[in-house]
């Protein structure tokens, strides 16, 4: 019929695809999410909320996933458009935590021997949320250039430039505290 | 050692405690079932009254609609670009902003195209002299057989008539989440010099759609054309701030001129020694709003980067800043930032 029309998918092969189990989604990656969040919105309480949303948005859309995407790829998605909507709302509060163990409620016991990964800590939190976005999907998530433009609706030469500035900020952050 | 090793190491307590676990599989897969207990156990007074109830709040709902008839923004629009009513309101009356999809197409006017089954339609636009963001609409139609949800990528070409040359699309499929074939689009713009767009028609051809699919991130394209013009409005007014200051960093001096503040945006002016301009395209300005709550608004913090060139450096916020509140103005990173007053 038109050019629109070829694109997709048989109902077929949708329902042929398994359907995520939110239990099994929970137990394999909650703690990756999780810690997504607390150092994207860089709020442990908020970050809760912030998984809890996501995976209510998981459960409401499950009849939609076809399993072409890793589920961790699909979660980290619905979970990043909840943290950026947390963000974006006139509510929400501007939160300036830049030390590692703040977030944490202060639990530093046992790591005084590991400064250079604290430090590393410190500079992902210090740098500013488009930078700190990126780095997190790229190095923490390890998605590819291209899947961090698809998630994120941004070109991906957008995403190239801001990956090479989060990294020069990090250097520079690293090189400071040091 | 990796980032992902390092973040894993040193948040190994951040893990998912089993009282959220309940608390998502209540909201989840546990919640049809609490539902409908509820409604079995309520039986005939408790279910007359939640009734009861709920017909009061839809008349007191209706009571208020009507006593108080506010100008709004596209209410998806606002979702992608946050606004307090007030703010709506405000931006409405002051030429700032213009909500398209409540008003008829005058004459010339094209707020709607359609192609190839996708129909593309402009809904909102919010502007000052620096900086245009519009709202687009993109629905498919009902028999078209489009992905099950989608996110707009990008348009494949586009030629966005506006006067202001620097544009940047900011993704779609914002808040409009029941409908699986609708999807918005948010477009900056930004101009180098001041853009009066009241009266004027403006342009935007777009060709071929690049679509994600929400779910799989996998990419389609539907090819076609949508050519839309409306008349433009905006307001250009800003405060003017003589800076006459110099930010002292490390590679030189930055002589700062003049800040142009409106809700929307700013623009700050300066020269720059000849070390510093050679990496002027890496090296823009911090610049932090304090408000007079204590809180500190950081435009950076959005997902856009600032338009600067050698002489000026423009930052659209995203969002409306509430002039009258805000206390001061710090330009510059630790001990050689520079403050302004809000006079």
């Amino acid at each position: 019929m038109n050019m629109a029309t070829k694109y997709i998918a048989s109902a077929k092969e949708m329902d042929a695809a398994p359907k995520p189990d939110i239990e099994q989604m929970i137990e394999e990656h909650g703690d990756f999410l999780l810690r997504f969040c607390t150092l994207y919105l860089k709020d442990k309480m908020l970050a809760e909320d912030a998984l809890q949303d996501t995976f209510i948005r998981a459960w409401k859309k499950q009849d939609t996933y076809r399993g072409e995407a890793s589920c961790r790829t699909w979660l980290t998605k619905i979970a990043l458009n909840v943290c950026r909507n947390y963000l974006r709302s006139p509510w929400s509060r501007r939160i300036e935590v830049t030390d590692f163990w703040e977030l944490t409620e202060g639990r530093d016991g046992g790591y005084g021997q590991v400064d250079s990964r604290l430090d590393v800590m410190n500079a992902i939190l210090q740098l500013k949320e488009k930078y700190r976005v990126v780095i997190l999907l790229h190095y923490y998530e390890e998605l590819s250039v291209k899947e961090i433009a698809s998630i994120m609706g941004k070109k991906e030469a957008t995403v190239l430039t801001q990956l090479k500035r989060g990294r020069e900020c990090l250097h520079k952050l690293l090189k400071e505290q040091a | 050692m990796e980032i992902h090793e390092i973040v894993d190491e040193m948040m190994e307590e951040i893990v998912v405690a089993p009282e959220l676990k309940e608390r998502i599989l209540d909201k989840t897969v546990r919640a049809g079932q609490v539902k409908k207990g509820f409604f079995h156990q309520a039986g005939g007074i408790r279910r007359s009254m939640v009734l009861a109830a709920a017909a009061i709040l839809f008349l007191m709902a209706a009571v208020t609609v009507t006593a108080v008839a506010v100008k709004r923004w596209n209410r998806n629009a606002v979702k992608n670009f946050p606004a307090t009513a007030e703010q709506q309101e405000e931006l409405l009356e002051e030429g700032y902003a213009d909500n398209l999809s409540e008003r008829e197409a005058g004459d010339e006017e094209i707020l709607s195209a359609t192609d190839n089954g996708i129909t593309v339609s402009v809904k909102q636009t919010v502007s000052d002299g620096y900086c245009l963001y519009i709202y687009l609409e993109v629905e498919a139609e009902d028999n078209l057989e489009l992905p099950v949800a989608m996110d707009i990528i990008t348009f494949g070409e586009s030629d966005m008539g506006t006067g202001f040359p620097w544009t940047d699309g900011s993704g779609g499929s914002r808040g409009i989440k029941d409908d699986p074939r609708k999807c918005g689009y948010g477009w900056y713009c930004i101009g180098n010099e001041q853009v009066d767009v009241n009266g004027r028609m403006i342009g935007c051809h777009l060709k071929d759609i690049e679509i994600s699919e929400a779910e799989t991130g996998k990419l389609y394209v539907v090819e076609g054309e949508w050519n839309l013009q409306w008349s433009g409005s905006n307001s250009i007014g800003e405060k003017v701030i003589e800076v006459n200051k110099t930010l002292q960093e490390e590679k030189g001096e930055t002589r700062l001129k003049k800040l142009y503040i409106s809700p929307l945006s700013y623009k700050l002016t300066y020269e720059m020694d000849e070390g510093l301009e050679a990496d002027w395209n890496h090296e823009w300005k911090t610049v932090m709003f304090h408000m007079k709550d204590g809180t500190v608004f950081d435009p950076s913090n959005e997902m856009r980067d600032p338009y600067r060139t050698k002489k000026q450096q423009i930052e659209f916020f995203g969002r409306v800043l509430d002039m009258e509140e805000i206390d001061s103005i710090v330009i510059g990173e630790g001990e050689a930032a520079v403050e302004v007053m809000m006079e």
